[in-house]
């Protein structure tokens, strides 16, 4: 049977090099770099192409994803009961300290609000958030990004904000009608704007496919220090000022990094944070030109 | 022949797609150790190049394309970047194969070790020059050696599916 089989292999590869195939390659060829080039052109078609195979592609992952989920999960739920003593003894402890944290922040909130008052300061931007499914995550070398099971249906935006508690993790960077692909803050088209808070640092960050997202702007990163928390500045509206990024690292050749706070790959599910114009209270319309 | 035998020997000939698309979004799903997402194995691309090199009938130009669309659409890499890769890589193998042609075990091996290779290379550098940007390339090479260590299983696992096509 395989020499019958291996004799097809062989004919057909015989007809491949005598029959004239070379048109044929070059049109489907052609066909891939027209893909290509009409993708990175954000062509509307390919672009409605994309987001229609997105959807498609969403439903088979979802019908995967919950059997190899209950399976990873299981093995994690094992893990759990062997070290729920010491967990305990843990959160116990770690319990102690938040009770005597909430007291302090107490005081702190009723500080602040009595200061804003007296500043007169206008509302800050409030935000709603929609909690959503992680279906695919393609952390590779050469691509970090998420695939959830919300889209367009579920009222999210293109380039909304995600987050984890308040932990920021990327933004919504293709829109389908019922899954979303997101682009991690370690990707290497993300780019953020933040701040350290207690040194008033602006700098922007930038993700290069590895855990550790990059500093672009060297300004003031002297007086960084290791464990410095990183949050989102706000800047050009991007996203919600505020939201914990990381805290500062060093490698070992002792260039300064950002380390994020949430390991993406232990997570099921996100939040996306609704960050249209509308939703953070931007009215503003532009006049439509009138030729007189 | 009737219709259940015609509908039976089109699906074995489908097989080698369904496969790939299989391994393809295996890959992207949350089922592997935590710790090594970021090399995680190639496994859709080993599946490819396997029936490339069994079946290169079946595994024509429109099956790589397919499947290299739905790879690209799957990890979110530039619609069409994989698929040139996947389309090169199987012209530089049926070149080889044309020369030195076996299936034994140690020879798809191989075949699949250098096509890997290839791809890899080939997305690495689309991926660099489109995001005018460097990153961690050694990520790169451990993706390349943990694929070249799980490629014996792949390997077993299609080569039953090929006895069944070849029935």
């Amino acid at each position: 049977m395989a020499n019958i089989s291996n004799f097809k292999r062989v004919k057909v590869l015989i007809k491949e090099k005598t029959s004239n195939k070379t048109i044929l390659t070059i049109i489907a060829f052609l066909f891939s770099i027209l893909i290509l080039i009409s993708s990175l052109s954000n062509d509307g078609n390919t672009n409605y192409l994309r987001v229609k195979l997105l959807d498609f592609s969403s439903y088979i992952l979802n019908s995967f994803y919950m059997p190899s989920n209950t399976f990873r999960n299981s093995s994690e739920n094992f893990n759990n009961i062997l070290n729920v003593y010491n967990d305990n003894k843990d959160l116990m402890f770690e319990n102690e300290n938040l009770r005597s944290r909430i007291i302090e922040n107490e005081l702190i909130k009723a500080e602040n609000i009595e200061l804003k008052r007296l500043l007169n300061l206008s509302d800050e931007i409030d935000y709603s958030f929609k909690t959503v499914k992680i279906i695919s995550q393609n952390n590779f070398s050469f691509i970090n990004s998420l695939i959830i099971l919300s889209g367009s249906k579920e009222n999210i935006s293109l380039n909304s904000p995600v987050v984890y508690k308040n932990n920021l993790i990327g933004f919504i960077s293709d829109l389908g009608n019922s899954s979303s692909r997101v682009a991690l803050l370690t990707d290497i088209n993300s780019k953020t704007p933040a701040i350290i808070l207690d040194k008033n640092i602006k700098i922007i960050i930038s993700g290069n496919n590895n855990s550790l997202i990059e500093i672009l702007n060297y300004g003031e990163i002297n007086s960084l220090e290791l464990g410095d928390k990183v949050y989102t500045s706000g800047d050009g509206n991007k996203y919600p000022k505020g939201l914990l990024i990381g805290s500062v690292v060093k490698n070992k050749e002792g260039s300064i990094f950002i380390k994020p706070i949430v390991d993406v790959t232990k997570l099921n599910y996100l939040q996306v944070i609704e960050w249209t114009p509308k939703a953070r209270g931007i009215d503003i319309k532009f006049d439509s030109i009138v030729d007189n | 022949m009737n219709i259940f035998n015609i509908i039976f020997s089109n699906f074995l000939s489908v097989i080698p797609i369904l496969i790939s698309a299989f391994f393809t979004i295996l890959t992207v799903l949350p089922i592997f150790p935590y710790g090594i997402s970021k090399i995680i194995p190639l496994l859709g691309i080993i599946t490819v190049i396997f029936w490339i090199v069994h079946k290169p009938d079946i595994m024509a130009w429109s099956s790589v394309i397919l499947i290299g669309l739905l790879h690209d659409l799957l990890t979110g890499l530039p619609l069409g970047l994989g698929c040139i890769s996947l389309f090169i890589v199987r012209y530089i193998i049926i070149k080889i194969m044309y020369k030195y042609d076996s299936t034994d075990n140690i020879f798809v091996f191989l075949y699949i070790s250098f096509g890997i290779f290839i791809w890899l290379i080939l997305v690495i550098i689309g991926r660099t020059i489109l995001n005018l940007g460097f990153f961690n390339y050694l990520d790169c090479v451990f993706q390349y050696l943990l694929s070249l260590a799980v490629s014996p299983i792949i390997i077993f696992v299609n080569k039953y599916f090929l006895k069944l096509t070849n029935k």
